[in-house]
């Protein structure tokens, strides 16, 4: 057991049920990640990442009935038996998270500044004057110049970039031990893609929060992430330092996933191979 | 209320939300259908007891074998006279369907396939129909030219068009932009070819959901139409009117008026079980 | 959107005259006699030509069109052959019966409805959301007539709790109004209230699975912060536009309802008129009850903008 780790999860198992079929989305998946410390989890769509990140903060989609066995233990708080009021000061204090696509994970209908500050709307623990000030700071801090008329746009009237700063800055709001991005950059273009994963560096500094990064991408895992974790069907197929796993990858699929990055200084570009070829070579 | 439904698609709006219709259902709502039709068939080629005639020996008589609906106090028989009145809503119902539905999914597409001053023109001309009151309209129309169900149907079937017209025109926007409508356009195939070729086989299936509703809003028009004393003329039966005419003695003969009211909403039921299974399918 | 204003009231204006033209033909357009149609066949050829005079059926449909639209405008509806008084005035006198039935059935329909159905939605499969999709999926089966009988029967007849008919203003007698008022808003109420669960559901449903939601609720949302903060605005346009059909057509005057429970409001006066073949009364009802349709629809639509600031940019 780490008794340093901002989160522990052991042997944890999803299962979606339906129609009187099982099927397992997450399988024995275990790790810690240390506190300040950053962790990558890699793997293609469908691999499991969004499931596992919903499974840890208990969080799932509307009409899907799931069992869900292992332990997840997330700054203190045992995840898998909070329930109600805790569950969600839990969740509110020490997770702050980024979606994928940074339109449709703001609400059309909510001027972004209130969205900014919505976990301390939830918690009741600050007024409505206490919030604005903290939204038109917080938005400040990631980068809007003229913050107190931004704050009063909605999500649509923002550029993609602008929504996923917003994201940032709600994500560090109580500046929370763990920060999740789930996929933070996917939906944005090349050039917004670096400014969005810097301002996420400098935010997790600010704030001193462990990261969890999930991404379909090895290169921004490596580059962005202490540790990496692979994961294919739903199960880690290879874990370790992120040295380690680029420089030394044990298993073919890590091996073929590494290959598909592009690079200026490597040998030359070889095609993404399935890992059945890379098993039998 | 209920007439004006027709101008509204509610009930195909609401259809979103997920329920499952169990197989069953759908097989019990088709055989329920499939049974009145049959015995408003039988009841119309005379077979069963006469709807108009009195028989003062059965005044008011709770459901028995002999009358399975029970007599009203006339002494007529409920059950016939309901399986008659199926008969007219099903007239009703029709003749909704096919005139006015056929006739807006025509509108709508042509409107759709024109563009320009085709679909303005159109869509104006929904918009005042929408805008009028259709129930006060057609009972206006029944009090004016005198209620017999052609007069009673088409008027309900032309609220109808307009409702069609303007869902068949947002389904031909989206399929006229396909690749094969383009194709065969760029082909040179003609208009009509390609409204009945490509364009109609493709509207026609999006639009059968929306028929059902169609078909069940008519026949609650046609109930509140003659429950409100302009459908049918009295002695012939309809459903309204015989849900109306057994108000006066519910507490003494309740099956009167009940029998033929659980009739309507158990057809109503069926109909909605149908369309709501082929609004499943499409998904 | 305001920019988009002035076409919309102009489209609106422009129906209304079209309404307006097909009514003060209404008489015209039907087969046979109306002079004949209305007054019977006991009637002498001398009183058939003076109804014909006062329909202004001798003149062209132009001229009857222009004395029409320039009494509309003047507040001059025509006078009531049944009561002799002006058509505006006895349209007026009828509005508070229907208006306050109307509303307070929204009121109801709306009151159950919104809660049952955001917290089905929440819920979407379980033991809730099945009882409410199937309560209301049987609900919209059975008329609003039927639904009427069997309240009377129920609550008025058998346990004589509440009168079954009858009207008392409120400005009266505020009891003996309300408990007239009781069950013809049950009726009403709840059949506008089973399409407003079925249509709100399924844009909350939708609503809930989108990743907005799920952020909410990591950044800690309870359920009825989540409900009534955060999805109730973004699932509401359907429901809006709905209940501006709803009011504008109902306050066109609750045909069914009204004759049921014998509520001196518009639909009973509609339906008396229709009876007696009050042809200058029906013209005046049939636009009355198209300029409430009309007007409900452009506030639906200012609702709507008003509430989900995406439809101003034509995003929705």
């Amino acid at each position: 057991m780490n008794t340093n780790a901002i989160l522990e999860v052991r042997d944890l198992t999803t299962t979606v049920l339906r129609h009187g079929t099982e099927r397992t989305v997450v399988e024995g998946v275990t790790f810690s990640l240390t506190r300040g410390r950053s962790l990558g989890i890699v793997g293609e769509s469908g691999a499991g990442k969004s499931m596992l990140i919903r499974s840890i903060l208990g969080v799932h989609p509307p009409g899907v009935t799931l069992r869900v066995t292992g332990s997840v233990t997330l700054d203190g708080h045992d995840m898998l038996a909070l329930r109600g009021r805790e569950r969600r000061r839990a969740l509110a204090t020490s997770v702050g998270m980024i979606h994928q696509d940074p339109l449709r994970s703001l609400n059309p209908t909510i001027r972004v500044g209130d969205q900014l500050t919505e976990t301390l709307a939830f918690a009741g623990t600050a007024t409505r004057r206490e919030r604005s000030r903290r939204g038109i700071e917080l938005m400040r801090s990631v980068g809007f110049r003229s913050a107190e008329s931004e704050s009063r746009r909605y999500p649509h009237e923002l550029s993609g970039g602008q929504r996923q700063r917003i994201g940032i800055g709600a994500a560090a709001l109580t500046e929370p031990a763990l920060l999740i991005g789930d996929e933070p950059t996917t939906a944005l273009d090349v050039t917004v893609q670096k400014r969005v994963l810097d301002l996420l560096h400098d935010t997790r500094l600010r704030t001193g929060s462990s990261m969890l990064l999930v991404t379909h991408d090895l290169g921004v895992a490596a580059e962005r992430c202490d540790e990496i974790i692979v994961m294919r069907n739903g199960r880690i197929v290879e874990a370790g330092h992120t040295s380690e796993v680029i420089e030394a990858p044990q298993h073919p699929y890590t091996r073929s996933l590494l290959d598909s990055i592009p690079r200026l200084d490597g040998p030359r570009l070889r095609r993404l191979r399935t890992p059945q070829e890379g098993a039998l070579s | 209320m209920a007439l004006s439904d027709l101008a509204t698609p509610g009930v195909a709006i609401a259809s979103v939300a997920r329920n499952r219709i169990p197989r069953i259902g759908v097989i019990v709502a088709l055989l329920w259908l499939a049974l009145l039709a049959v015995g408003a068939l039988v009841a119309a080629a005379g077979l069963t007891a006469d709807p108009l005639t009195n028989d003062y020996t059965v005044i008011s008589q709770a459901p028995s074998l002999a009358h399975p609906f029970g007599t009203d106090n006339l002494g007529r028989d409920v059950f016939s006279r309901s399986l008659h009145g199926a008969g007219s809503s099903a007239v009703v119902a029709l003749v909704t369907v096919f005139v006015g539905g056929g006739l807006g999914i025509l509108l709508g597409v042509w409107a759709g396939l024109r563009r320009g001053i085709a679909d303005a023109i159109t869509g104006f001309l929904t918009d005042v129909t929408i805008a009028l009151p259709s129930l006060i309209i057609v009972a206006t129309v029944v009090t004016l030219a005198g209620p017999s169900l052609p007069t009673i149907s088409l008027t309900i079937a032309a609220f109808a068009i307009p409702v069609f017209a303007r869902l068949s025109r947002s389904a031909t926007l989206s399929i006229a932009a396909e690749n094969y409508v383009v194709a065969a356009r760029t082909l040179g195939a003609s208009g009509w070819r390609i409204l009945t070729r490509e364009v109609l086989p493709s509207v026609l299936p999006v639009m059968m959901p929306f028929l059902m509703t169609t078909l069940a809003t008519a026949i609650i028009s046609e109930g509140a139409l003659s429950f409100l004393g302009f459908g049918l003329r009295p002695p012939e039966p309809s459903w309204g009117g015989l849900i109306a005419e057994g108000r006066t003695q519910l507490a003494l003969a309740p099956w009167v008026t009940l029998l033929p009211a659980l009739l309507l909403c158990v057809t109503i039921l069926a109909i909605n079980v149908l369309g709501e299974h082929l609004r499943e399918a499409k998904r | 959107m305001r920019i988009a204003w002035l076409p919309r009231a102009g489209r609106s204006l422009l129906v209304l005259i079209v309404v307006s033209a097909l009514t003060c033909q209404l008489a015209a357009l039907l087969p046979g006699d109306p002079a004949f149609v209305i007054l019977g066949d006991e009637s002498t050829e001398a009183q058939r030509e003076a109804l014909r005079h006062t329909l202004g059926l001798d003149q062209n449909a132009f001229v009857r069109f222009v004395n029409f639209m320039g009494g509309v405008v003047t507040g001059d509806w025509g006078t009531s052959f049944a009561s002799g008084r002006p058509v505006l005035v006895e349209i007026l006198s009828r509005v508070p019966a229907t208006a306050e039935l109307v509303i307070l059935s929204q009121v109801v329909a709306l009151a159950v409805a919104v809660p049952l159905a955001l917290h089905s939605a929440r819920n979407v499969g379980g033991k809730l959301d099945r009882l409410v999709s199937t309560g209301t999926f049987l609900l919209l089966a059975v008329p609003s007539f039927v639904v009427g009988i069997i309240t009377i029967q129920f609550f008025a007849v058998q346990l004589g709790w509440l009168p079954a008919s009858g009207y008392t203003a409120f400005v009266d007698d505020p009891l003996e109004n309300i408990s007239h008022m009781v069950l013809p808003v049950l009726t009403l109420g709840l059949a506008e209230g089973a399409v407003y669960v079925r249509a709100l559901r399924g844009s909350a449903i939708e609503a809930l699975r989108s990743p907005y939601a799920y952020a909410s609720i990591v950044r800690g949302a309870s359920d009825p912060q989540l409900l009534w903060w955060r999805i109730l605005r973004p699932s509401s346009s359907t429901l809006l536009a709905l209940i501006g059909v709803s009011l504008g057509v109902a306050l066109g005057g609750t045909l069914l309802v009204e004759s049921l429970f014998a509520i001196p409001g518009l639909g009973r006066l509609t339906v008396s008129s229709l009876g007696v073949r009050d042809l200058p009364m029906i013209q005046g009802v049939v636009l009355f009850a198209a300029t409430t349709v009309v007007i409900f629809g452009i506030l639906a639509d200012i609702a709507v903008s008003r509430i989900d600031p995406r439809s101003k940019h034509g995003l929705v």
